[in-house]
């Protein structure tokens, strides 16, 4: 038989793929139920600071304290903050697959003043700045899940 | 007002892909392309390692010399699967044993096969039956069946 | 604490893009034969290892089963950590806590990544709440243009500074030989780099490397009979923030990187870092975190960073050299990277740093680590005690 090359190093590929059940809980839980039954955007309060906790949660981390039922409608309109355009392929690990390129991303401030990442409708980044007015665009009732995603993307309205 | 859990199905997939090191390549080459069954040897413990590895655990010397180990061996222990799992690699029922090659001094997990579950027990002598197309990796063995 | 404790030895391995003639457990086993080495020890000396790697690098999420052959932990006690990007420093404070206890004499902590072996940024998506943010996370080309986009924003910086600090970063690399990315670069092949995400360009951002690092921690009594430099660990420090999901890390105010390093001042009486620290070796897996983080580490005002850079305050032979080993935008095997800060410092400590040994003279090293958005590890070595 043929000689192989004395340094010949083998790899075995091996891709991980585990399914998960994520329990969003009592807080996560009734934002994501009603991000999916009534289109809207939830926050909790602190009832020491006062700050909004968005997205929801137990225990605002700056107080130790244990945050209770005081619940606030947020606005679906807000400001872009900061942005960028993801130019670079990268896998999404929740499903395996590469992301389709380029999409942008921004930090958008709600009316209320807390802040999400989220994509932008306009995928011209000269047409996206700092300071625009955006307002969320909801996916309709049937095709939501209960999951950030609900909200397709964030559409301009208003220049700064 | 009580509501049923919110809970978010989701999956984490990543590829991978693992380097075995030179001197388990070299092993895993000799499996592929000779059929040879390789382990490594401690001089200092004098115990042959199989899989082999490239420390010694025991007096951390480093390991280089490949020896073969050779196709036949015992079953140490060994248990009978009989339920169904999407990751099980066949059909129940069928056996995991550990069995110690001839030449090592330590156990290689692999399956037992061309035998009754039932009429599997310690103690048995056993040989590797080898795929017609091997790779390089531990699965060159299909199976050990009874000798 | 109990014991004062010493650096005895340290090791690691020449870092690169691939690995193939090793295995996870074989890359590991150089640092350990190079720091136990460098300390003269053998294993028969260790009472204790301490492991740690970023499992979702490798998929392999327990790789201490695995290991115990490679790292010399058979029938020892120790323990495995996972800390993000903190790793390396995580693992090295754990041995210094397992030494400072009194009830290990010495310690051996080792740390690595193979990170040929996976997809990183797959890897580092994956590390985002599962609910709320793994969906549009981008690793951390995400997080650190935000970093950068802030910083320039806020101080009017431009992107030459960076440009400038990665040459400074690369002539650091260019005489380290563990280093992984050596480029004799220049600002003009900085700024030409290919833009990834605004302002960040590939070469502001560091690579992703093979490798791994490894220390032998020892008592006091223990130290002074093993060396005749052993590097002392005078303090260390563990700060977290808000979950991530804040975005606090490009916000103005309280910062882990903040609260650690003025935490590690006020307790050993530093009351001005730049001046009565001779080197620092800091956590930036891209350059624009070593430009926003100056003045985050006290070493600077907020917003001088950017003149530093033009000034040359932070290069080997300037004032206050930071990171003269080139730092983490030239090598970053993740798990092991911030243990590879704690390596150069202590190198840099004892004078033994060769080609990218400092000007200055070194009695006083600082490190830090930086994990997840969400904690600071910092670390301040001496001469003496």
């Amino acid at each position: 038989m043929t000689e192989k090359p004395s340094e010949e190093f083998l790899v075995m590929p091996i891709p991980l793929e585990l399914p998960f059940q994520w329990a969003a809980g009592p807080y996560l839980g009734r934002f994501f139920r009603e991000l999916r039954d009534n289109a809207r955007l939830l926050a909790n309060k602190c009832p020491q600071c006062g700050r909004l906790l968005f997205p929801p949660r137990q225990v605002c981390a700056q107080c130790h304290v244990k945050v209770g039922e005081d619940w606030v409608e947020l606005s679906d309109k807000g400001v872009v903050e900061d942005f960028t355009v993801v130019v670079e392929p990268m896998s999404d690990p929740s499903t395996g697959e590469r992301r389709t390129l380029p999409y942008p991303t921004a930090t958008i401030r709600l009316e209320e003043g807390v802040s999400l990442i989220h994509y932008l409708e306009e995928t011209d980044s000269a047409k996206i700045r700092e300071g625009l007015k955006v307002q969320a665009v909801f996916k309709p009732r049937e095709k939501r899940k209960g999951e950030m995603r609900d909200i397709l993307y964030f559409r301009i309205v208003e220049g700064p | 007002m009580r509501q049923e859990p919110f809970v978010v199905p989701g999956k984490l997939v990543v590829p991978y892909r693992y380097f075995v090191g030179r001197l388990a390549s070299k092993a895993l080459i000799a499996l592929r392309d000779d059929k040879k069954v390789m382990g490594v040897r401690c001089p200092t413990c004098n115990l042959t390692y199989m899989p082999p590895r490239s420390t010694c655990g025991r007096c951390f010397s480093k390991l280089e010399e490949l020896v073969e180990v050779g196709d036949k061996g015992t079953v140490l222990t060994y248990t009978v699967v009989y339920h169904k799992e999407p990751v099980h690699p066949m059909e129940p029922p069928f056996v995991y044993g550990l069995i110690k090659l001839d030449g090592a001094d330590t156990a290689l997990p692999h399956f037992i096969g061309e035998v009754e579950p039932e009429k599997v027990s310690i103690g048995m002598k056993v040989q590797a039956v080898f795929k017609d197309k091997r790779e390089g990796n531990i699965l060159d063995i299909k199976y050990f069946k009874p000798q | 604490m109990a014991e004062r404790v010493a650096i005895v030895g340290v090791g690691q391995t020449y870092h690169r893009s691939r690995r193939p003639d090793v295995n996870q457990v074989e890359l590991m086993n150089e640092a350990v034969r190079a720091a136990l080495d460098d300390a003269q020890l053998t294993l028969r000396d260790i009472d204790a290892v301490v492991m740690g790697n970023m499992e979702l690098f490798e998929g392999n999420y327990l790789v201490d089963m695995w290991a115990s052959d490679g790292i010399g932990s058979y029938l020892k006690p120790g323990m495995k950590i996972t800390t993000g990007g903190t790793t390396g420093a995580t693992v090295s404070c754990a041995a210094f806590n397992h030494a400072a206890s009194g009830l290990f004499d010495v310690v051996l902590a080792v740390a690595f990544e193979k990170q040929d072996e996976g997809d990183t940024t797959a890897g580092l998506n994956s590390v985002s709440d599962p609910l709320w943010r793994r969906w549009i996370a981008t690793g951390a080309m995400g997080a650190f243009a935000r970093v950068g986009r802030d910083y320039i924003r806020r101080t009017g910086c431009k992107e030459e500074h960076a440009a400038m600090l990665r040459v400074k970063a690369d002539k650091g690399a260019c005489r380290n030989p563990y280093a992984h990315l050596k480029l004799n670069l220049t600002i003009e092949d900085v700024m030409n780099s290919r833009m990834l995400m605004w302002p960040m360009r590939l070469l502001h951002m560091c690579p992703t490397s093979v490798g791994a690092a490894a220390l032998v921690v020892a008592s006091e009594k223990r130290a002074k009979q093993i060396t005749k430099k052993p590097v002392w660990v005078k303090d260390w420090v563990t700060v977290h923030e808000e979950s991530a999901t804040t975005w606090s890390m490009v916000r103005p105010g309280e910062t882990s990187l903040e609260k650690a390093s003025r935490l590690i001042y006020q307790r050993n009486g530093i009351t001005k870092p730049a001046e009565e620290i001779d080197v620092a070796e800091i956590y930036e897996p891209s350059i624009w975190g070593e430009l926003a983080w100056y003045e985050q580490y006290h070493f600077c005002e907020p917003g001088e960073g950017w003149r530093w850079a033009e000034k040359g305050v932070t290069d080997m032979e300037g004032e206050f050299p930071v990171n003269p080993s080139g730092g983490v935008v030239a090598t970053n095997p993740i798990g092991a990277t911030a243990m590879i800060r704690i390596v150069e410092a202590a190198l840099q400590v004892r004078g033994d740093a060769g080609e990218h040994q400092v000007s200055r003279p070194v009695r006083t090293a600082f490190t830090t680590a930086w994990g997840g958005s969400n904690w600071t590890v910092a670390t301040l070595l001496t001469k003496s005690l």
